[in-house]
């Protein structure tokens, strides 16, 4: 599921709320009403997180890398041991962590000489590693460039078979390639609910809020040309649109 | 890695900055240079840490110096007075700096070598280990964090007030100025990086008390941890034995 929305809209206070982040560490603000975390009802939040079940990728990616070790398997092993992994069975879970992101290679280099793009790699496979039912993604394609953002949408729809993922973004590109649902906020409310397609054939004017690259952009177009152009079926087909 | 010793060894120093006489502050001063060339547990194990001890050591003898020319100076009581490099000192203020120094250096030098040489990922296995609030451990690790960080975050900062025209550089009175003008952005910015990692510890489970012994690299405690507990409790009751004689 896409969070989307403007920034100031409530995007990351709702996964805070979820993660049990808010309250904590002087976070401290002002709301009301309840969470549902599988199938626990938190009233009115979750007051702590409900690690390993959930985990939560921040913005940020460098300040999620904890600073206690000196290479990535170490990093990704901290979190591994304090979920209550046996060591035994955490070199499974850290090698299929590894694997899905794709950064096997990185197993033994040391943190500080990752590029922005590996932080972020290592900091989703040490999210990941617990095997968490729900996977909360802040903005995760925010620093990314457009051939890397593709890459993230299709590790977000692997991982999707394993974990409910939900990501915040400020723009429609990552949750049309990768989201089943999308969830529109502002104000600190939710302004749509339904799937990509829907919101564009919606022609909502939150739909128009959100910026887009040129594949959504042309998506859009696509979605509202008129459906008896030989041409435009062609290229529906082509999107897999039909 | 073993905290516990090391832990130990820096109560010992504190106890003895105060209390022991300054012959044993002496060689506790040498004892403690020393540990870090002879001693694998309190071997710096980056470059990073070397350089951070270099620039502090010149800074604690840079301070000392000036302690001691000040007080020689300065000192109003009767005493001899020492001629160093044609600079008349009095005995007594040198005297007295020169036991200042000895306990700032005391004080300060061991917590350093503590933390340059010591793993965070030791120092919270040390106090998770003990049962202690998971809250301890993570202000612990945020504010070595964040003192390790001070002199990049610092530079960033001058940086970028430089490159918007502040002038940064030149006389003692403008680089006096600009290090005023960082305090408002470092403070900001070291409190929403605090938010943030707290955040970010507790997400990775710190303090949920599922910790398995084997994954722990820190050993609980060693053959020196004890007796030096008990050096620290007699320097205590040997000074309040010498104070209630009095």
């Amino acid at each position: 599921m896409a969070i989307l929305g403007p920034s100031e809209a409530g995007k990351t206070t709702l996964l805070f709320a979820i993660a049990g982040l808010l309250g904590i560490h002087g976070t401290g603000a002002s709301s009301s009403g309840s969470v549902a975390v599988l199938g626990h009802a938190f009233t009115p939040f979750p007051s702590h997180p409900e690690f390993p079940h959930v985990s939560m990728l921040l913005q940020d990616p460098a300040v999620q890398i904890s600073g206690l070790t000196d290479t990535v398997q170490e990093e990704i092993l901290l979190g591994l041991r304090h979920a209550g992994v046996a060591r035994e069975n955490a070199e499974h879970h850290l090698e299929e962590s590894l694997r899905l992101l794709g950064i096997p290679h990185l197993r033994d280099r040391t943190l500080r000489s990752l590029s922005g793009g590996e932080i972020q790699k290592v900091a989703l496979a040490s999210a990941i590693a617990t095997g968490p039912s729900v996977l909360l993604l802040d903005e995760p394609a925010s620093a990314l460039d457009p051939a890397s953002a593709i890459a993230l949408a299709s590790l977000l729809r692997r991982l999707a078979h394993r974990s409910t993922i939900m990501f915040t973004d400020t723009t429609l590109d990552l949750a049309v390639r990768c989201a089943d649902t999308v969830c529109v906020f502002d104000a600190g409310g939710v302004r749509f609910t339904g799937s990509p397609a829907d919101l564009i054939r919606s022609g909502s004017l939150y739909c128009d809020m959100l910026p887009t690259e040129p594949w959504t952009t042309a998506l859009r177009r696509l979605e509202r040309a008129p459906a008896g152009d030989p041409l435009v079926r062609r290229l529906r087909r082509l999107a897999g649109m039909t | 890695m073993k905290p516990a010793p090391k832990l130990a060894f820096v109560l010992y120093c504190w106890i003895s900055a105060v209390a022991a006489p300054w012959t044993l502050q002496i060689v506790l001063v040498l004892t403690l240079f020393a540990l870090p060339l002879f001693s694998p547990m309190w071997r710096l194990p980056s470059e990073r840490a070397k350089h951070t001890a270099r620039r502090f050591l010149a800074f604690l003898a840079i301070l000392s110096i000036v302690l001691l020319i000040v007080n020689g100076l300065m000192f109003s009581g009767a005493g001899r007075t020492l001629i160093v490099g044609g600079i008349a000192l009095n005995r007594s203020g040198v005297l007295f700096a020169s036991t200042v120094a000895l306990r700032l250096i005391l004080l300060s030098a061991s917590v350093l070598f503590f933390f340059l040489s010591t793993p965070m990922r030791a120092i919270a296995d040390f106090i998770e280990d003990r049962g202690l609030p998971s809250a301890l451990a993570i202000l612990t690790l945020l504010s070595v964090h964040i003192v390790e960080m001070l002199p990049d975050r610092i530079h960033d900062i001058l940086a970028a007030q430089e490159a918007r025209g502040a002038p940064v550089r030149g006389s003692l009175l403008a680089r006096f100025r600009s290090l005023i003008a960082v305090l408002g952005p470092l403070t900001v910015s070291s409190l929403a990086e605090a938010i943030e990692r707290g955040h970010a510890y507790a997400l990775r489970g710190l303090g949920s008390a599922r910790i398995l012994p084997s994954y722990s690299t820190a050993s609980s405690a060693s053959r020196w941890t004890w007796p030096l507990l008990s050096l620290s409790f007699i320097t205590v009751a040997w000074r309040l034995l010498a104070w209630i004689q009095r």
